[in-house]
């Protein structure tokens, strides 16, 4: 068993911009409308920097930027996990290959790279720790939620106390839409650490994690609540809106103080979460 | 941490299918690169291209994952007995306790650019279908399909960090079988020809016309390669000597890594070459190493000007004395997500056969370059091994491997 602390949560889908907000919503999922995100996300970045970068990136810097102060958060371990990789530029490199002369643009090629978020992120935070860029397919979120606990845990990493896993995938481009069950933006950003004694911020839960073969025991209630409707939603139109089961559930432990499980699919076995509040001393 | 044991390991890279035919080769200095004759790429370079792939057919029942990358994994797991050392490793452990964990660049992309190209994508902007997004495109896709071809049932995930993914498996194998989440792991990296890169460097000016000469004064830049690398990790045995008296091979270990963020550019490496310091230093730190120890260095060494001169100026901070080395890129070309996995196993070549290869294609040194690069292939005792990684996006990781346990 793995464990470490959930002290911050960022989020951006739809109708979706601060942990803030996602706590209302599930509170009141009547009063949810599902805006889409700004074209323009703000800058994070320097302008020649910000001007290069791509959609999927700038999602992913914008979650990561919610989690707290930069000089704590640049000590932290990096990853970054999407599943479909940067298809717009993706999309773009393949039109231009297409072209005569083909004429591939130096930028879009260093931007086409997974771990492009993670880079510009390093870049931008001048964080020199371990980064990591991750893909699991369609279990992309339990891939790199495992992972993060596992490098937190390791004990090769004992002189980094926190890590920031970011998990995002843009709206594919026009030719993979139909292929692909993504249907909207959706990016979220954990800060996690081994201790709970955290200088800023507040610790929301600690955190649980066993693979297991067995699956979901809870009861499915029979008539979804509308809260249920809005997370299916959410969770079914984007790789990483799974991530929404987890965060749901650390704001039902944040509102009533109790403990909780959550089970995600991890390949042929779970992965079962245990959420606990974390009494202060 | 107690040091992992490599127990098998496989390769096919442009200079040979399978150990044996990639340890003659560096024996004697057969480079594996030619004129680049890959579909109707007009660049006038040379490239690491692997013989008989587009010969490969999977298995049929896989089918959906039949693209480049895939069958090269396919390939390189035919040769060496990889296959039975996999199923062996089964047997002791349960299949969900046998791990994946590979590095890739491009994955099967090369599937989804050539379908750009056809007459119906230009006509429709639609590609064909049914078309293997998951199977084939997506960064996952080659663990997807080793797992599948070989029933595993145990973690896995890709990582793609450029031209650094293959060397950090080995860290993030270590640390899932360290907390005993799987026993034993494949770890590797498998990346194949495609237009992206070819175009996409060639685009920076880092592709040469000529041969790619590491560390040569001359040097014009890369020739891309491609390679498919498996190593099978698991716990280093409680009595190791009971191993090695059992196989009568020279065992290796990897005794310790490091990863670090260069924090300085998306394409360029920090012109001191601080990230690459940190992550050879931390990898010497974790394994109780000296840098005297440190017999031979398989260098990230890709013959672009920025990457060998700053590769070695991170070596002068880290070693007191010029160490040996060579970059092994002149018989494989910068095969990019795989060089990680395929320089480790060269790495535990060297450590096994006692041999340092040369630096081959390096013709006249170039004078900034400090490090005693191997002008010839030397034989001699060779007990420790480091190899570098380095990849785009500032992402660095150096593998510490040894013949014994520190």
């Amino acid at each position: 068993m793995l464990s470490a602390y959930l002290s911050n949560v960022g989020i951006l889908a739809p109708g979706l911009d601060s942990w803030q907000r996602l706590v209302e919503v599930l509170q009141q999922p009547e009063n949810y409308q599902a805006t889409p995100i700004e074209k323009k996300i703000v800058p994070f970045l320097p302008a020649n920097e910000h001007r290069r970068v791509s959609r999927v990136t700038l999602l992913a810097l914008a979650a990561a930027r919610q989690l707290g102060d930069v000089e704590e958060l640049r000590q932290a371990l990096q990853i970054f996990s999407l599943s479909d990789g940067d298809i717009t530029t993706f999309d773009q490199i393949s039109r231009a290959l297409a072209m005569p002369g083909r004429p591939v643009s130096p930028i879009k090629f260093h931007n086409s790279v997974h771990n492009s978020g993670a880079g510009y992120w390093s870049i931008a935070t001048d964080s020199q720790t371990p980064s990591t860029s991750l893909g699991g397919g369609l279990q992309t979120f339990s891939v790199s939620l495992l992972d993060a606990m596992v490098q937190l845990n390791a004990s090769d990493n004992q002189s980094h106390r926190e890590c920031l896993m970011v998990c995002y995938d843009e709206i594919p481009s026009a030719p993979f839409l139909p292929l692909l069950t993504i249907k909207d933006e959706f990016a979220c950003a954990l800060r996690l650490s081994l201790n709970h004694t955290h200088p800023s911020s507040q610790t929301l839960c600690k955190l649980e994690i066993n693979i297991e073969d067995c699956g979901p025991q809870e009861p499915v209630s029979t008539q979804p609540t509308a809260v249920d409707t809005l997370l299916t939603e959410i969770i079914n139109s984007n790789t990483q809106g799974i991530a929404l089961l987890l965060l749901a559930a650390v704001a039902r432990l944040q509102s009533d103080g109790k403990a909780r499980q959550v089970v995600l699919p991890y390949f042929e076995q779970h992965l079962r979460i245990k959420l606990k509040p974390v009494t202060v001393c | 941490m107690r040091p992992f044991l490599l127990s098998h390991y496989t390769l096919t890279t442009a200079a040979g299918c399978g150990s044996k035919e990639n340890l003659r080769a560096l024996q004697t200095q057969h480079s594996g690169l030619q004129k680049n004759n890959f579909l109707d790429v007009e660049l006038d370079t040379w490239i690491g291209r692997v013989a008989g792939l587009e010969d490969i057919s999977l298995p049929e029942h896989l089918s959906a994952f039949q693209c480049r990358n895939n069958a090269l994994a396919y390939m390189a797991l035919q040769q060496d007995n990889f296959i039975a050392s996999i199923e062996q490793a089964k047997q002791r452990f349960g299949a969900h306790r046998v791990g994946v964990f590979l590095g890739t660049s491009t994955s099967g992309i090369l599937e989804s650019e050539l379908a750009y190209q056809t007459e119906t994508f230009q006509a429709s902007g639609q590609l064909p279908k049914p078309f293997y997004f998951y199977q084939r495109h997506n960064i996952f896709s080659a663990s997807d399909f080793v797992r599948h071809y070989l029933q595993l049932e145990g973690p896995a995930q890709v990582i793609s960090t450029a031209c650094s993914s293959s060397a950090k498996v080995f860290a993030s194998a270590a640390r899932y079988i360290e907390l005993g989440l799987c026993d034993a792991a494949i770890v590797g990296g498998v990346d194949s020809l495609c237009m992206t890169t070819l175009y996409g460097f060639n685009s920076l000016e880092l592709i040469a016309q000529d041969v790619c000469r590491p560390a040569d004064k001359h040097r014009q830049g890369l020739s891309i390669g491609e390679a498919a690398a498996f190593v099978l990790l698991e716990k280093t045995p409680q009595n190791a000597a009971e191993h090695t008296s059992s196989t009568n091979d020279i065992p290796v270990y990897l005794l310790g890594w490091g990863e670090s963020s260069d924090a300085w550019h998306m394409s360029t490496p920090h012109p001191e070459g601080r990230g690459a310091y940190q992550a050879m230093q931390q990898a010497l730190n974790m394994a109780q190493c000296s840098e005297r120890q440190v017999d031979y260095v398989n260098l990230h060494g890709t013959a672009t000007r920025v990457n060998d001169v700053t590769e070695d100026k991170a070596m002068q901070r880290l070693f007191s004395q010029p160490v040996a080395c060579s970059s092994t890129k002149g018989w494989t070309g910068h095969t990019l997500g795989a060089a990680g996995a395929v320089e480790a196993i060269y790495s535990a070549m060297s450590l096994q056969e006692n041999f340092m290869p040369a630096s081959l294609q390096t013709r006249e040194l170039d004078p900034q370059i400090k490090q005693n690069i191997l002008m010839a292939g030397r034989t001699q005792d060779v007990h420790t091994v480091m190899t570098n990684s380095f990849g785009f996006g500032g992402n660095n990781c150096s593998l510490l491997f040894g013949d014994q346990i520190c």
